[in-house]
């Protein structure tokens, strides 16, 4: 068992098996060996404790994924509602899955973010993450005038 | 990392994704994203525009707020460029509203790393919705004109990678044609220049009519009327030396040929919808000369008949290297009445791993009866627990015809039966020790499948896996004794053999 807090001070135990899904924390494991000593970790036991017996990605996993079929953004339906969070959550889940180099559960948020931009337009998306449009008047050329009306017919 | 953690750490302030990405890589991303800063400047300058040296800066947020204690704050824009990368590639791979170009219109920072990746722009899709059934010709030229536009756009922009390109237009669709009727030869303009990069498509998924896969597949198309009779290749195909997966969604039942020759890299193969008749439905007539050296995997869906989709998976018997077939959305398979004949002609000695998926009951129960696959290893079964019980035929009788199919895969070594809401590793329960009277004796994985009630059976009843299995070796046992007094092929559950103990 693993004694873990949370940054506010929060404690859980969890067996070893569950949480080394973050390579960070399997890498502190590691490091630290056999000890009483509590890791600090955020509320990610959930996700691990529910993909317990999956194998883990082989460290080389990016280059050795199979690149002969095609690139999908489905998400299976135990994770689809574990991440069904409003958009404040799914982006920490997403830093949160980085930093703790949970590859798993960071394509599941990338995916999810994907799949709310798929279909928008600029001007969409720009409302829905809330990012200023900083193509100032002078920088609108006309390739970029001519790409906007592009994007906005449909 | 050496010393040991005794601090709460912040993840926000470490630095992400350290493993992954050594500082050379790192310094490659940097030379890449200054090389694309270079480029837009040109072509910025080349529009006439006067644009300050250095000018692209990273998106800001409209509210500067700062973050509350305990409660989730973060924005779109707090996210690492690594993490954005990842989301553009997946938005830009798989839309088909062409997200690239969207994505690159947001704000100066996304567009700068779009165009400093080629691989973002090689996923093309021309696509026209089926909820506009009879575009207007003005329409039409409209969204043509765009897509041949957009089509030559995003080639430049992906340079010389590998394409996955997916052309999807309803049969109602007659572009510039509006006015001719569906057998006429019709160009589109993006098609036409798709053509012409044709050996660089890697991925290609095709749901057209007749007509539009003529012009694709076509080096020169003829012009002649397309239908039943023209039921021969015109021309020299298209070269897709490159091609590893295919899927055709839905062709016109009036196609009588499989348009692409020489597919010697295709790995996947999806053939779906009832449409497609590439294989000819008379046993008189040969087959069509297909050779897919390098299949390794094969989807079949909704295919219409019996006959049909043994005449589909005999792709399977001339396929060396074919790992896994899978069966999606299939019939009930009305057609099939369960004779010698009909298991005579269900023999696959070739697939090693079948999965049935999104399939009724009735159409598992009959395919089980019939079909042999002497060299299964793996057999999958992902059933979808009917949503009212008494529409379903029972559990007994369905386990029955899959204990009788499995006890004939002399090969078998793995048996999964998953219920669709279950994800696979959680809730598995690995069974071994069902051995068969035959001498077989796989690893039985049971997820979910005591979720599965028909009218019978107690629906708040939960059955361990075990429990299950002993259920299963039961009827083992006894289609052994069947068999061993050839007694007739048939089964009548009986009170005494509900599973409930």
């Amino acid at each position: 068992m693993v004694t873990l807090v949370t940054s506010d001070n929060e404690k859980f135990n969890a067996e070893k098996e569950v949480v080394e899904r973050s390579v960070l924390i399997k890498n502190m494991l590691e490091d630290v060996g056999e000890s009483d000593q509590p890791i600090p970790l955020p509320m990610f036991l959930e996700y691990c404790e529910h993909h317990r017996g999956e194998p883990l990605p082989a460290p080389d996993a990016d280059t050795s994924q199979d690149d002969t079929r095609k690139r999908t953004t489905d998400i299976s339906e135990w994770d689809q509602k574990f991440i069904t969070v409003d958009q404040e959550m799914l982006f920490e889940i997403i830093l949160a899955a980085n930093y703790l180099d949970i590859k798993s559960l960071l394509d599941v948020g990338c995916k999810t973010v994907a799949n709310m931009i798929k279909g928008k337009t600029p001007e969409e998306i720009r409302k829905l993450f809330n990012i200023v449009n900083d193509f100032t008047p002078r920088r609108r050329c006309a390739q970029i005038k001519k790409e906007n009306e592009w994007a906005e017919d449909r | 990392m050496s010393s040991p953690i005794s601090q709460p750490l912040n993840p926000y302030t470490a630095e992400p994704l350290a493993p992954l990405h050594p500082d050379s890589a790192l310094d490659a991303a940097v030379d890449e994203i200054s090389a694309a800063l270079t480029q837009i400047e040109v072509i910025l300058s080349d529009a006439g525009s006067n644009i300050p040296e250095g000018s692209v800066k990273l998106c800001t947020k409209r509210s500067s707020e700062p973050p509350a204690p305990h409660v989730p704050t973060a924005e779109f824009s707090d996210l690492p460029v690594e993490i954005l990368l990842v989301i553009f590639a997946y938005a830009s791979q798989t839309g088909e509203h062409w997200e690239a170009l969207s994505l690159s219109l947001v704000c100066t920072q996304w567009r700068a790393l779009l165009l400093a990746d080629p691989h973002m722009w090689c996923h093309i899709a021309l696509v026209v919705r089926d909820r506009d059934p009879y575009p207007t010709p003005p329409a039409s030229t409209s969204a043509l004109l765009r897509m041949a536009r957009l089509t030559t756009l995003y080639l430049e922009r992906s340079g010389t990678n590998m394409l996955s390109v997916t052309i999807k237009m309803p049969t109602r669709f007659r572009g510039l044609n509006a006015n001719t009727p569906w057998q006429s030869h019709i160009s589109v303009a993006a098609i036409n220049t798709l053509q012409m990069h044709s050996e660089l498509i890697k991925h290609l998924h095709l749901r057209v009519d007749h007509g539009l896969l003529h012009e694709f597949a076509y080096e020169q198309p003829c012009s002649l009327n397309i239908d039943s009779s023209h039921n021969v290749p015109c021309s020299i195909t298209i070269p897709l030396p490159n091609l590893t997966s295919l899927s055709v969604d839905y062709i016109s039942r009036n196609c009588f040929y499989f348009p692409f020759q020489a597919l010697n890299n295709l790995n996947h193969l999806t053939l779906s919808n009832e449409g497609f008749s590439f294989f000819q439905k008379s046993v008189s007539r040969s087959m069509p000369d297909l050779d897919f050296p390098e299949l390794t995997s094969f989807v079949i869906s909704q295919s219409p008949s019996f006959s049909h989709l043994c005449r589909v998976m005999s792709v399977t018997n001339a396929s060396p290297f074919i790992k896994q077939v899978v069966l999606n959305q299939m019939p009930s398979l009305v057609d099939l009445a369960i004779s010698s004949h009909a298991i005579s002609k269900a023999v696959f000695p070739e697939v090693s791993a079948l999965k049935i998926v999104n399939s009724p009951d009735e159409f598992t129960a009959k395919f089980c009866r019939v079909f042999q696959f002497s060299a299964l290893r793996s057999f999958e079964l992902v059933y979808t627990p009917p949503k009212h019980a008494t529409s379903s035929m029972s559990w007994t009788a369905l386990a029955y015809d899959i204990v009788c199919f499995i006890r004939r895969c002399t090969a078998i070594q793995r048996v999964t039966v998953r219920n669709v809401h279950e994800h696979f590793y959680p809730n598995a329960e690995l069974v071994r020790g069902m051995t068969f009277e035959t001498g077989i004796s796989p690893d039985v994985y049971i997820i979910g499948f005591p979720i599965y009630c028909s009218a019978e059976d107690d629906a708040n009843e939960m059955l361990s896996a075990t429990s299950i299995v002993e259920f299963l070796s039961g009827f083992e046992v006894r289609i052994h004794l069947k068999e061993t007094n050839r007694t007739a092929f048939s089964y009548a559950p009986s009170d005494d053999e509900s599973m409930v103990n």
